[in-house]
């Protein structure tokens, strides 16, 4: 048994939002999943008195469809879903990837993407492939619907710029087209850990580095693009020399975002070797191994 | 706290019930419905002990809300031979004494079936992937993989 709460199962989109317009007399929690929330209710960090807004049967928010060359994502498909959708393992094979490495099968059969956006956890695994589409999100309310850029709705470490009253409803990617891929996760041991870096790459190259981008989750608060090493490396030939430049340039952003810390001498150098793989993964034209993963 | 009314399958048996909506589905399991064999180990996600079927997925039922199993077909351990009949898993783990003190083995044996609905020829790679998901503090896992291994073989032939 968990410590009491007040149970509410809107069963439209609408009426969520409604129940969720008066939040300021009746303080209200979303539930999809459940594998980050139900812990917290678990733990008694909830107010006494807290409704629970299970949003988990609304098919509404269970989407997928392109939109003008993007791909739109409902909040509610599970890292089950995504790792093992076709259109997202064409469309965005990272976040496939990224996603087939979340918690345990249990885990990822429940937990979906929006609650790991809204949850905004700095080891979130969906946050560094998700940067490299340049994801957008919308925020629903009853009264009112706005979509900003996904890097500036992640405010710091499990805060996320919801609004009271507000619902996430779509995440939004941009293409990535004629991109490979390259994507390394490193954690504890070997299998089922929370990741303590990320380093998600894509690479445009024809003769010379078109573009690059680069993803870093987990070495900060909120992940981030290591935008100074994506613009060394446009224009630049993919030398050996060039991208180890880069790598140390995209672990100096680290350590500008974080500070010189306790492990800064072990974050450094692996964070380094971490997207030097990743660039060279991408380089040998890989998708970044999404295929056929669960 | 108001009960919540919900209607589920259970082990291809449905239910009327109401419950609080503290209740984990694990609490229904086993408190109103008196299906002991799904355990509570962490409570947090992290063991697997609590591993049921929900409509063919592998879930922790000690995350799951019992309002939110509503309308849905659960399958836990005790669904998974029919009445004497053992299922071929359950022969299997015997076979190769894939337990020690059992503590994990319903969470085992759900987390393997699922598997084997989705891959009914499932490489090792495959099984060590989808149980990783449950812990054994006892055994080894090499018992566990194999017994899998073979129940899949099994199946296969009839
Ligand atoms: C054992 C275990 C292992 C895990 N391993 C990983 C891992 O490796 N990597 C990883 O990234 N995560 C991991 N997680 C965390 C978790 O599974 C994910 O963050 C998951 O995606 C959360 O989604 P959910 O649907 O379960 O969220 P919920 O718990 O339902 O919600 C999380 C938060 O988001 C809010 N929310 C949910 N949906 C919406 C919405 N549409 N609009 C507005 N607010 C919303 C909720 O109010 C809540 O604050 C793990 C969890 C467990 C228990
Ligand atoms: S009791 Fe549910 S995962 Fe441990
Ligand atoms: S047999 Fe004891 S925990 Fe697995």
């Amino acid at each position: 048994m968990l410590p009491p709460f007040n149970y509410f199962r809107p069963v439209t989109l609408n009426e969520a939002l409604s129940f969720l317009a008066n939040e300021a007399s009746r303080p209200a929690f979303i539930l999809a999943g459940g594998t980050d929330l139900i812990l917290k209710m678990r733990s008694g960090r909830l107010p006494q008195d807290s409704f629970i807004v299970d949003i988990s049967f609304l098919e509404e928010l269970r989407y997928l469809r392109t939109a003008k060359g993007n791909l739109e994502i409902g909040p509610l498909l599970s890292h089950g879903q995504i790792s093992t959708s076709r259109e997202i393992l064409d469309f965005a094979p990272l976040l496939a990837r990224a996603c087939s490495e979340v918690g345990t099968p249990q885990v990822r059969a429940r937990g979906t993407i929006g609650g790991n956006i809204v949850h905004a956890s700095p080891a979130a695994d969906s946050i560094p492939p998700l940067l490299l589409h340049d994801a957008r999100v919308t925020l629903i309310s009853l009264r009112s619907e706005r979509t900003v850029p996904l890097i500036s709705f992640l405010k710091d470490a499990y805060k996320s710029d919801l609004h009271e009253g507000e619902l996430l409803w779509k995440i939004t990617l941009s293409p990535l087209q004629g991109f490979s891929f390259g994507y390394q996760r490193l954690i504890p041991r070997q299998a089922v850990g929370i990741a303590r870096l990320i380093v998600c790459v894509a690479l445009k190259t024809k003769g010379q580095i078109e573009e690059a981008r680069i993803a870093i989750g987990s070495a900060t608060p909120v992940a981030f693009r290591a935008r100074k090493a994506e613009a060394f490396l446009k224009g630049k030939e993919a030398s050996p020399d060039n991208l180890d430049f880069a790598a140390s340039l995209a672990s100096e952003e680290m350590i500008e975002i974080s500070g010189e810390r306790w492990s800064t001498p072990y974050k450094r150098p692996v964070l380094q070797a971490l997207a030097k793989r990743a660039l060279l993964e991408a380089l040998s034209g890989s998708r970044g191994n999404g295929e056929g993963e669960n | 706290m108001e009960k919540v009314k919900i209607k589920l399958t259970v082990n291809a048996r449905e239910y009327e019930l109401e419950v609080y909506p503290n209740q984990r589905l694990l609490d229904v399991l086993r408190e109103n419905l008196h299906l002991t064999g799904t355990k509570e180990g962490c409570g947090i996600g992290e063991c697997g002990a609590c591993t049921v079927l929900i409509n063919g997925d592998a879930v922790n039922s000690c995350l799951v809300l019992a309002p939110q199993a509503d309308g849905k077909e659960v399958v836990t351990v005790e669904g998974l031979g029919q009445g004497e009949n053992l299922h071929p898993l359950q022969e299997a783990f015997i076979k190769h004494f894939a337990f020690q003190c059992g503590f994990c083995t319903p969470g085992m044996l759900m987390a393997a079936k699922a598997l084997l609905l989705k891959i009914p020829d499932p490489t090792e790679e495959d099984i060590r992937k989808w149980l990783s998901g449950v812990l054994c503090r006892c055994t080894g896992y090499q018992q566990i993989i194999d017994a899998v291994k073979e129940a899949a073989e099994e199946m296969k032939k009839c």
